[in-house]
């Protein structure tokens, strides 16, 4: 990797997070974009969490679409919006923590869904933030890599990364059979995974010499 | 068993903002607007006070053409009582101090009256 410039370091880390928001990103704009009273962002978010509200509290997520139709103004719309999505998924507790935590789990859905698309895409920032780390201590102990961070330590967090990389193909399965709902992220997620460690595979590949490295 | 204990600074706000105008109907953004909190702070709490029985709820009856109806919001009598009584009895406590000079727009002075 050391053959690799700063720019092109943190383009290698960062794009495959990049491209899975923008993929994610557009995926849901797109599905989204057609329903019925969705005219623009802040509606289309609030009427996603509110989707996911609690029976019991299904009317104050009414309420707070109906209170957003009234406003003017993108910026507060945003900020009403942003507001009113986090109480949608997170309302306030009835019930005590432990049942109030495994009841917004199951409501929320697509738990395993979301993760497969979300942890793959953090393999390598997880490396990346690691290696600067070590550097820091470097510099600031003056002190070598290897007694800062230790080889164990180092393997950990390379086990790490690599299992965020492939959590996508697990998850994904698993948001299946749960049969979850967005399924899309489901299936989405073991492609990411694939994706994305074969992508650091091709690049090792090139930076460590490739077919004409020699 | 209900709990019964100090409302917050901002619970204290909406029961002051409610029960100055107690036999109105208000909307969540109008109490937004009035004590300064954000929409992710009022809604807990107007959801609170509604579990509690504090709050009354309906909605717009009378909405104009191809607008939905909007929820309305005002304290019900055991509210309306809480929150005279809470704002009689701590009338010097700085959490009231603090939602009054948030409603009336001022920086409470509590320093100046030491």
């Amino acid at each position: 990797m050391s053959s690799l410039s700063d720019l092109e370091l943190l383009a290698f880390v960062f794009t495959p997070l990049v491209l899975t928001v923008a993929l994610v990103a557009c995926i849901w704009w797109y599905r989204s974009r057609n329903r019925p009273g969705n005219t623009d962002g802040p509606s289309q978010l609030l009427s996603a969490a509110a989707r996911h509200m609690p029976a019991d509290r299904s009317e104050w997520g009414d309420a707070m679409m109906a209170e957003l139709i009234y406003l003017h103004g993108a910026s507060f719309r945003w900020w009403f919006a942003l507001g009113c999505a986090r109480v949608a998924l997170f309302p306030p507790a009835t019930t005590a923590w432990p049942r109030y935590l495994f009841d917004t789990i199951k409501r929320l859905g697509p738990v395993c869904g979301i993760l497969s698309v979300a942890l793959p895409p953090l393999g390598l920032p997880i490396l990346y933030f690691a290696a600067v780390a070590a550097e820091v201590f470097l510099i600031v102990d003056g002190v070598s890599t290897s007694e800062v961070m230790p080889a164990g330590v180092i393997g950990a967090i390379i086990l790490v990364s690599i299992a965020c990389m492939l959590s996508g193909l697990p998850l994904g399965i698993a948001g299946l059979v749960r049969r979850e709902q967005l399924r899309w992220l489901s299936l989405m997620g073991p492609v990411v995974s694939i994706s994305i460690f074969s992508y650091l595979l091709i690049v090792m590949h090139f930076v460590a010499g490739g077919p004409h490295g020699d | 068993m209900e709990r019964s204990r100090r409302p917050s600074a901002q619970t204290a706000a909406v029961l002051l903002a409610l029960v100055e105008s107690s036999t109105k109907w208000r909307y969540g953004y109008d109490l937004c607007q009035q004590t300064g909190l954000k929409a992710g702070s009022m809604y807990p709490i107007l959801m609170r006070l509604a579990d509690r029985g504090l709050l009354a709820t309906s909605w717009e009856t009378d909405t104009p053409a191809g607008r939905p109806p909007r929820h309305l919001y005002r304290l019900t009598s055991d509210g309306r009582a809480l929150a005279r009584e809470q704002a009689s009895t701590a009338e010097c406590s700085p959490t009231y101090a603090a939602a009054k000079a948030k409603l009336a727009g001022l920086r409470p002075k509590l320093e100046g009256r030491r």
